[in-house]
């Protein structure tokens, strides 16, 4: 039976009401629900108004390319086409927003370049002075001892060239 | 008849895609419910009808542009839709005066067919009482009786605790009860006339 789903669902709400004269009634209510139902070819008359609404509503929400009065065969070269154009503006896009990034990454690398030559000289340099300061100071040291070497032999000169004159 | 409910989230899913077999079983599960829930308050086949097709368009358009997602609170929402249709119905109705005196809506309903155990006279009778309860108590027994619903749809519908509607339904129960044993005098024509038109002027029936 059609409505038999409603007599049960009754059957377990109205379980609080006790009194036999409700349930009776409860009874009663849902025979005229079910004569209040009856109405002959409703169905399709409601299917008829609202199914191309729902047709129309689902075409709207999901939108295609299509020209008018164009045959069906000739939609999709046009979808392939879209697509082909979605597809090489996104390509452009991606490509010109990699550019500059390219090109920063390419300024770091020459930059590093650069900074690896400066502290390369910057060794050398300082390898040399090293070396330099090195021998300079062995020099400086050798020349101190030179000089010190000559001072005494000129103090032994002196002392001597005294003696001679004395003695001449 | 099976469970409406069961199987109704792939039937809705497949409407909502555009399907037209599983909006033919949406509309074979409920537009009959929901055009006795209209019939019950308008009184008029025709009235009813058109309040039936309005609600389902309303549906399939806003399942269609994917407005609703199913979250086992169909029944609830196709009858708000439908219950705030028949309010409407029913404003308009009392806006304009010669809808009434056309007696569109507050015609007799044609008899129902044979009801082995409830003629056509008690159920006229029964139709009467209810047209003289109070607009909040009949839209409960109507939601729970025409529409089918349980009362924690009938809550999700009217915004309102299931207790307090569990009460009111029995309050309802009781009233119709005693109109029809004769405590409040069903049987008085008259009165029953003033009611109906009451009915009529009050709920555009």
């Amino acid at each position: 039976m059609k409505n038999e789903r409603r007599e049960t669902m009754n059957g377990e709400a109205l379980s609080h009401l006790t009194a036999p004269g409700l349930k009776a009634l409860s009874g009663q209510l849902d025979a005229l629900a079910r004569a209040d139902g009856e109405r002959e070819g409703l169905e399709g008359r409601v299917v008829s108004a609202s199914l191309p609404m729902l047709e129309a509503s689902v075409q709207v929400a999901r939108p295609t390319l299509r020209l008018a009065d164009q045959p069906l065969w000739w939609r999709a070269p046009l979808r392939v086409a879209a697509g082909v154009a979605i597809v090489a503006t996104a390509g452009l896009t991606w490509m010109a927003m990699r550019l500059p990034q390219v090109s920063t990454n390419l300024k770091h690398q020459v930059a590093a370049k650069a900074n690896t030559t400066t502290t390369l000289v910057a060794d050398d340099w300082a390898a040399s002075a090293m070396l330099l300061e090195e021998h300079s100071g062995a020099g400086l040291d050798e020349l101190l001892s030179t000089a010190t070497t000559l001072e005494e032999k000129l103090r032994t000169f002196e002392s001597s060239d005294v003696l001679e004159e004395g003695a001449m | 008849m099976d469970d409406p409910s069961q199987g109704l989230t792939e039937l809705l899913e497949a409407a909502a895609r555009g399907d037209a077999g599983a909006w033919r079983e949406l509309v074979h599960r409920y537009s009959r419910r929901v055009f006795a829930l209209a019939k019950s308050r308008c009184r008029n086949d025709d009235v009813a009808e058109e309040i039936a097709q309005s609600v389902f368009a309303t549906v399939a358009v806003k399942l269609g542009a994917g407005e609703y997602s199913e979250v086992g609170r169909f029944e609830a929402w196709l009858f708000r839709v439908a219950m705030n249709r028949v309010r409407d119905t029913v404003r308009k109705a009392r806006r304009s005066p010669e809808v009434q005196e056309s007696a569109a809506l507050i015609e007799r309903p044609e008899r129902a067919s044979a009801e082995p155990v409830f003629d056509s006279a008690a159920m006229e009778r029964l139709r009467d009482a209810m047209a003289l309860l109070a607009d909040a108590d009949r839209e409960v027994v109507e939601l729970r009786h025409h529409g089918g619903l349980s009362f924690k749809q009938i809550a999700e519908v009217l915004d309102e605790p299931v207790g307090t509607l569990l009460a009111r339904h029995h309050r309802a129960l009781r009233k119709l009860r005693e109109m029809l044993d004769g405590v409040v005098s069903v049987g008085d024509e008259e009165k029953l006339d003033a009611g109906r038109l009451d009915s009529g002027r009050s709920s555009g029936s």
